[in-house]
């Protein structure tokens, strides 16, 4: 059972080390019951083209690391990762179909800021190793009338995320609380369905529309962000999210 | 007099680069009668203005500047598309590279 982690990461020297050896440190959630060595968990870092030590500190972390020549941004930096991480659990670009769920392993995706709690990986991963779902996403918002920690988010993301959430039903037909979300898991077979095109930020969006096409089972599961000067200084911004709904409107009329 | 002498001198500056750019190879035969034609053209309305107000009776808008500004949008506008569609290609195949450059990382 292989759990691969990718972390895409754009000049994040500052927090990518402390957050591959928090996914790395045995925890005591991660093993739930089981043996920990049935569990191989793997951090792989998208170092996207950064300029600082990025690349350095995830490796001596105990990293793979896999470096853009250049910034290309999230979505090819996700692409990447995905791409990677199938490579690594089959070691051939086209394993056999029959490799799913549970067999397959599973690719979680995570920020490098440390807004997320790698601690929370075996929540958001467990419907996918029970079988419910082939795709999870990892939401800061409310589920099924639930509301998490919605506290330490800033009012201007919620409102930015609510827009995303809107568009996103308004374009691709799917209610997500958390459109936005970097916190993810697939089933290694539903990510090797995934055709994701898109080169940025639109990518969160994107995804969603690949579970609606693809018509995965998918489910949101509850997590917490930790949000610190450093994180809300990087992300998303209004122009950025402007740039984006652009992006996802010529995503769905002109491809 | 001001308007017709402004746009002419733009269009010989703009078909001076036009046939740099040719002579460079920057430009396709193609790309060369398509430029001279539209420059051309500007040229020709500019100085005779009663051509658009006949254009304008074909196209069933009344007036003739009026029938050279829609022409001019929606030329613009196919333009603005290709260009752009083929700026998020690049952009694709650009990711797509720095994909193959970052894989091989793991060929080691």
């Amino acid at each position: 059972m292989h759990i691969t982690v990718i972390i895409p990461a754009y000049n994040e020297e500052k927090t990518v080390g402390e957050v591959v050896k928090r996914v790395l440190s045995p925890h005591p959630t991660l093993s739930h019951g089981e043996r920990e060595a049935e569990r191989r968990v793997r951090v792989l870092v998208v170092n996207d083209g950064s300029s600082d030590r990025t690349a350095q500190v995830a490796r001596e972390a105990g990293a793979t690391v896999l470096s853009h020549p250049i910034n290309r941004g999230l979505g090819a930096a996700l692409s990447t990762g995905i791409e990677g991480a199938l490579r690594l659990l089959h070691n051939a670009p086209q394993p056999p179909l029959n490799l799913i769920g549970e067999e397959g392993g599973v690719i979680v995706t995570l920020d490098a800021d440390g807004q997320h709690d790698p601690a929370e990986i075996p929540r958001v991963i467990e419907p996918i190793l029970k079988g419910g779902a082939e795709v999870v996403i990892g939401t800061r918002f409310k589920v099924s009338g639930v509301r998490c920690q919605v506290s330490g988010i800033p009012w201007a993301r919620r409102v930015a995320n609510t827009l995303g959430n809107l568009f996103t039903w308004l374009l691709f037909g799917i209610w997500v609380t958390d459109s936005q979300s970097g916190f993810r898991a697939f089933s290694a077979d539903a990510a090797r369905r995934l055709r994701l095109r898109t080169s940025t930020m639109e990518v969160s969006s994107e995804i969603i529309r690949e579970i609606a096409r693809l018509k995965f089972r998918f489910v949101e599961v509850p997590i917490t962000a930790q949000y610190t000067p450093y994180s809300l200084a990087k992300g998303q911004n209004f122009r950025r999210g402007i740039e984006t709904l652009w992006k996802l409107i010529v995503l769905k009329f002109f491809r | 007099m001001m308007i017709q002498i402004l746009i002419s001198i733009l269009a010989v500056i703009a078909l001076l680069g036009v046939a740099r750019n040719f002579k460079k190879g920057a430009l396709s035969k193609g790309g060369l009668v398509l430029w001279i034609l539209v420059w051309g053209a500007a040229v020709v309305l500019v100085w005779n203005p009663a051509v658009t107000n006949h254009i304008a009776g074909i196209l069933g808008v009344g007036r003739g500047a009026d029938a050279v500004f829609y022409v001019s949008i929606a030329v613009i506008f196919y333009v603005m598309f290709r260009i752009y569609g083929k700026m998020e290609n690049l952009e694709h195949q650009l990711s797509e590279i720095a994909k193959k450059f970052a894989l091989k990382d793991l060929e080691k």
